[in-house]
C-alpha cells in the first residue's frame, strides 16, 4: 500500500480546493487581528440622537456634557428627524430631554427628567444608560451648588457665573473619589492576558478540518476504504496520511497567530496545538463521517466546531456558573489546549483524548463503511 | 398541475432530500441552548442573586459606606446583589480566590477624609477571574457612579470657596458643605428615576444579550437555506439542463421552491423561537411582533437561497458562496453596524442589508419595539425578497434549457 501517493493526492487537492483553503487564510487574519487588537478597540462613532425639548437653559447643559463623552457621536436633532435616522439605522439611540426639564430639577423632582431609546446594535451599550443617569445627575449637582450659592446672603450672580466658570471643566476631570479593579488570583496564574487571538484560531483550525474534509465524507461510501483494506492496508495509517496535509496547513498558519500573540511560552503552546489539532482530525473524521455528504457537512461543520469550542472555554470564558461544564468538557481537545495556553497541565490529559478521539473516529468511520456495504 | 401541488411536490423534494432539511431544521437547538446555559444568571430575572459581593470598610467615617449603600441597596432589595460585610481584607480577598463570593470591594481607611480635603481616594473592586464576564458589567457601573460622586466633591468644593469668598464663617460653611454632600447623597438615592427606573444598574437593559440572540436567529435562519441553495444548483445542472420546460412551469418550479425554501426556514424558527422565549421569558405582545419578520426573514433567505443556486453550476460552488456570503455578513452585522464612522458605500450596504434587517427586527420586536425601525426593517427585508426573486428567476430561467 502505497501511502505516501495518497498523501500526495492529498496535499495537491487541498492545496489547489481555494474555496476551503480561503477559510484557514481567513482564520489567520482574524486570529493576528484579534492578538493585535482585541482591548483596546472602545465604542467608536455611537450615533445618538440628543432631542432637546426643555424649556430651559439646563437640557443645553445636559448636551454639551453629553458631547465630552467618549465613545459616543452626538446629534442635536428634533424628535422627527431623530426618530428617522433611528429607524434607517443611522443611530443607535435617542436621548430625549423632557420639555420641564429644567423646570423640574429647579423644584428638585427627580422623576422622569430623560427618555431613554437604545436599539441592540451593539455589544458596547451596556451601560448607555447609566452614563445618560451620570450626565444628568451632573446638571443637577451643579444646579443644587448653585442655588445654595443663591442662598448666602449677599451672594449676586456675578458669585454664581464665577462658580460656572470654575466647574466649567469639573467633570472632564478626574474625580476625588474613585474605585480600581483589581483581578483575582485563580490556581496562582494571572490570566491578564485572554489570548483570544490563539484560541480563536484553534476554532478556526478545527471548522477548517471540518469544512474541507468531504474526502472523509465519502471515506465510508465511495470505496476507499474498501479499496484499502482489499489490499491489506492499515485504516489508522490511510487516515493519518489523508489528514496530514490539513494538519500541516494548519499548523503552518498557527504560526504567525502564535508569534503575534506574544505568549511567554511559545513552544509549549505549539506543542499543545499539535496534539489538539491531531485530535480535531479525529473529531472531523467523525462530523464527515455522520455527515455523509457536503450539503450535510456545511450545515454541520459550524454548528459543531461553535459548540465543541463554546464548551472547551476557547470561543469565550466559561462562567463560574458552568462548573459542570468545566468538568465535564475534559473530554474535548479544546479544554486541553486552553489549559496549555494558561499554563496549566496539559499533556497527559490532551494524550489521552488524542488516543480515545482517535479511536472512536476510526470506529465510527468503519460503522459507517459496513453500513455503506449493506446497502 | 395546480400551483398548490407545486408547492407539495417541491417541499417532498426539500424534505426527502436525504437528512439536509431536517438537520437544518433542528441545528439551531443545541447553539440556542448551549448560549442560554452559558447566560442563564443574566436569562434568570428573578430568584438568587446575580452577584455575590464581599464589602469591608475600614473607614471610620460612615459618608462612603453610606454612599456605596445607597449605589448598591436597591440591587440587594431585588436580590440583583447579595451582601457578605468581612472584617479583614485577606478574608474578603480569600473568598473570591475560593470562588465563595464574585467580588470584593475594599473602602481603604480615611477615603472620605482624603476626597473632602482634596486628596484623591481610590477603592478596591476585586473580582474572580471566573466572573470576569459579569464582575465587570457592574464594576463599569459603580465606577462611572462613584466617579461622578468624586466629581460632584469637587463641584462642591468650588461652591465652599465662592461661600468662602463672601465671609462666610467656619461653621456656616461647614454647613453648607454637609449639606452639599446629602445633597449629592440624595441625588444618587434616586439615580434611577431620572428615566423612570428604580435603582442604578439597568440589569433588564442588556442589549448586548438582545444582539446575540437575534444575530444567532438570523444565522441559525439563514443556515437552514442551505440545503435550498445545493437543491437549486442541482436542479439546475441536472434535471433543468437536459429537459426544455416552458416558462410558465418553470416559474411555477420558481415560486415552489422560495415557497417551500421559506417553509423550510420557517420550520426551524419554529423550533428556536419556542426556546428563546422559554429563556428569556419574552412578553408575549413582543413575541407575537416577530411573526411578521420570521415569515419576511424566511421569504427573503429562500428567494437569496435561490438565487445563489441559481448562480452556480455546481452545488458545491454554491454552498461555498453561501458560506463566504453568510459569513460576511454575520461578521458585517456583529462588529459594523454600530460604527458611524464607515465609509459611505459600506455605511448603505449594512442599511440595506436584508441580514442585519433581520437581526434588527428580531432585536427590536423581542424586547422593547420602536414601531418606525420595525417598519423599516419589514420595508428592506421586502425588498430584498421581490429584488433577488426577480434577479433569481432571470438567471434561473437563462440556466434551463429553453
Amino acid at each position: 500500500m502505497n501511502y505516501f501517493a495518497l498523501l500526495k493526492g492529498r496535499t495537491r487537492a487541498l492545496l489547489t480546493d481555494f474555496s476551503s483553503l480561503a477559510v484557514i487564510i481567513i482564520a489567520v487574519a482574524v486570529s493576528i487581528y484579534i492578538s493585535q487588537y482585541s482591548g483596546t478597540e472602545n465604542a467608536k462613532g455611537i450615533m445618538i440622537e440628543v432631542v432637546n425639548e426643555d424649556r430651559g437653559t439646563l437640557g443645553e447643559r445636559l448636551t454639551e456634557i453629553l458631547s465630552y463623552e467618549e465613545g459616543y457621536e452626538f446629534e442635536v436633532k428634533t424628535y422627527d428627524e431623530a426618530i428617522k435616522n433611528l429607524a434607517g439605522n443611522k443611530a443607535q439611540g435617542i436621548i430625549e430631554i423632557a420639555p420641564d426639564f429644567s423646570e423640574k430639577i429647579s423644584r428638585s423632582e427627580y422623576e422622569s427628567l430623560v427618555r431613554v431609546t437604545v436599539m441592540a446594535d451593539s455589544y458596547e451599550m451596556k451601560t448607555f444608560t447609566e452614563m445618560v443617569i451620570n450626565d444628568a445627575i451632573k446638571v443637577w449637582s451643579e444646579e443644587l451648588v448653585k442655588k445654595r450659592i443663591g442662598e448666602i446672603e449677599g451672594a449676586t450672580q456675578d458669585d454664581i457665573d464665577e462658580f460656572c466658570e470654575n466647574t466649567k471643566d469639573a467633570w472632564y476631570t478626574d474625580g476625588l473619589l474613585d474605585i480600581v479593579s483589581v483581578m483575582g488570583k485563580e490556581d496562582d496564574t494571572q490570566k491578564e492576558e485572554t489570548f483570544f487571538g490563539i484560541r480563536w484560531y484553534a476554532f478556526f483550525a478545527m471548522f477548517y478540518l471540518c469544512i474541507s474534509g468531504t474526502w472523509m465524507c465519502g471515506y465510508s461510501s465511495t470505496g476507499l476504504l474498501r479499496r484499502v483494506t482489499g489490499r491489506r492496508g492499515k485504516i489508522s495509517l490511510l487516515f493519518a496520511f489523508q489528514s496530514l496535509p490539513g494538519i500541516v496547513v494548519s499548523l503552518l498558519g498557527f504560526i504567525p497567530v502564535l508569534l503575534t500573540s506574544a505568549h511567554p511560552h511559545p513552544v509549549k503552546v505549539f506543542i499543545s496545538f499539535v496534539i489538539y489539532i491531531c485530535s480535531s482530525a479525529a473529531f472531523a473524521l467523525i462530523i464527515c463521517c455522520i455527515s455523509g455528504k457536503f450539503s450535510n457537512l456545511v450545515l454541520i461543520s459550524p454548528i459543531a466546531t461553535m459548540v465543541v469550542s463554546l464548551f472547551s472555554g476557547l470561543l469565550c470564558e466559561l462562567p463560574d456558573w458552568a462548573k459542570v461544564w468545566d468538568l465535564t468538557s475534559v473530554i474535548v481537545p479544546g479544554h486541553w489546549f486552553y489549559n496549555a495556553i494558561f499554563d496549566k497541565r496539559y499533556f497527559a490529559g490532551a494524550i489521552l483524548v488524542l488516543a480515545g478521539w482517535f479511536m472512536t473516529g476510526m470506529f465510527i468511520s468503519w460503522i459507517f463503511s459496513k453500513k455503506k456495504r449493506s446497502e | 398541475m395546480n400551483p398548490f401541488s407545486f408547492v407539495l411536490y417541491d417541499i417532498k423534494r426539500l424534505f426527502g432530500h436525504g437528512k439536509t432539511a431536517f438537520i437544518a431544521m433542528f441545528s439551531p437547538i443545541p447553539v440556542v441552548l448551549m448560549f442560554g446555559l452559558f447566560m442563564a444568571p443574566l436569562l434568570i430575572d428573578k430568584g438568587d442573586a446575580f452577584y455575590s459581593v464581599a464589602i469591608l470598610s475600614e473607614d471610620d467615617n460612615n459618608r462612603v459606606s453610606q454612599l456605596m449603600n445607597i449605589i448598591i441597596d436597591y440591587e440587594v432589595k431585588t436580590g440583583n446583589i447579595a451582601i457578605y460585610p468581612v472584617k479583614e481584607r485577606e478574608t474578603g480577598e480569600k473568598l473570591v480566590d475560593d470562588g465563595k463570593v464574585a467580588i470584593f470591594i475594599y473602602i481603604p481607611p480615611n477615603t472620605y477624609l482624603d476626597s473632602m480635603s482634596g486628596k484623591k481616594a481610590v477603592m478596591e473592586f476585586y473580582y474572580s477571574p471566573t466572573h470576569a464576564f459579569d464582575a465587570l458589567v457592574l464594576y463599569t457601573g459603580l465606577k462611572s457612579s462613584v466617579s461622578v460622586f468624586g466629581q460632584g466633591i469637587g463641584v462642591v468644593d468650588s461652591g465652599i470657596q465662592i461661600a468662602q469668598k463672601l465671609g462666610l464663617s467656619e461653621d456656616e460653611i461647614l454647613n453648607i458643605w454637609n449639606e452639599g454632600i446629602s445633597d449629592l447623597l440624595n441625588l444618587f438615592i434616586h439615580r434611577g428615576r431620572v428615566i423612570g427606573k428604580n435603582g442604578i444598574f439597568n440589569f433588564g437593559a442588556d442589549y448586548h444579550f438582545r444582539l446575540v440572540i437575534a444575530v444567532l436567529f438570523a444565522t441559525c435562519s439563514y443556515l437552514s437555506s442551505f440545503p435550498v441553495i445545493y437543491l437549486t444548483s442541482l436542479d439546475l445542472s441536472e434535471t433543468f439542463s437536459k429537459r426544455s420546460i416552458p416558462t410558465k412551469k418553470l416559474f411555477g418550479y420558481y415560486v415552489a421552491r422560495i415557497i417551500s425554501g421559506a417553509i423550510l426556514i420557517i420550520s426551524s424558527f419554529l423550533i428556536m423561537f419556542p426556546i428563546a422565549r422559554a429563556l428569556r421569558s419574552i412578553k408575549i405582545n413582543f413575541a407575537l411582533s416577530v411573526i411578521p419578520g420570521i415569515i419576511l426573514t424566511s421569504f427573503a433567505f429562500s428567494a437569496l437561497a435561490v438565487l445563489l443556486g441559481s448562480l452556480f453550476k455546481r452545488g458545491q460552488s454554491a454552498l461555498w458562496a453561501g458560506l463566504y456570503f453568510g459569513t460576511a455578513s454575520i461578521a458585517a452585522v456583529s462588529f459594523l453596524s454600530d460604527k458611524a464612522d464607515l465609509p459611505k458605500v459600506l455605511s448603505f450596504l449594512m442599511r440595506i442589508s436584508p441580514f442585519r434587517a433581520s437581526v434588527s427586527i428580531f432585536s427590536n420586536a423581542m424586547f422593547n419595539f420602536v414601531a418606525e425601525r420595525y417598519t423599516f426593517d419589514l420595508f428592506i427585508l421586502f425588498c430584498a425578497f421581490a429584488i433577488f426573486s426577480v434577479a433569481g428567476f432571470i438567471i434561473y430561467r437563462k440556466r434551463s434549457a429553453l
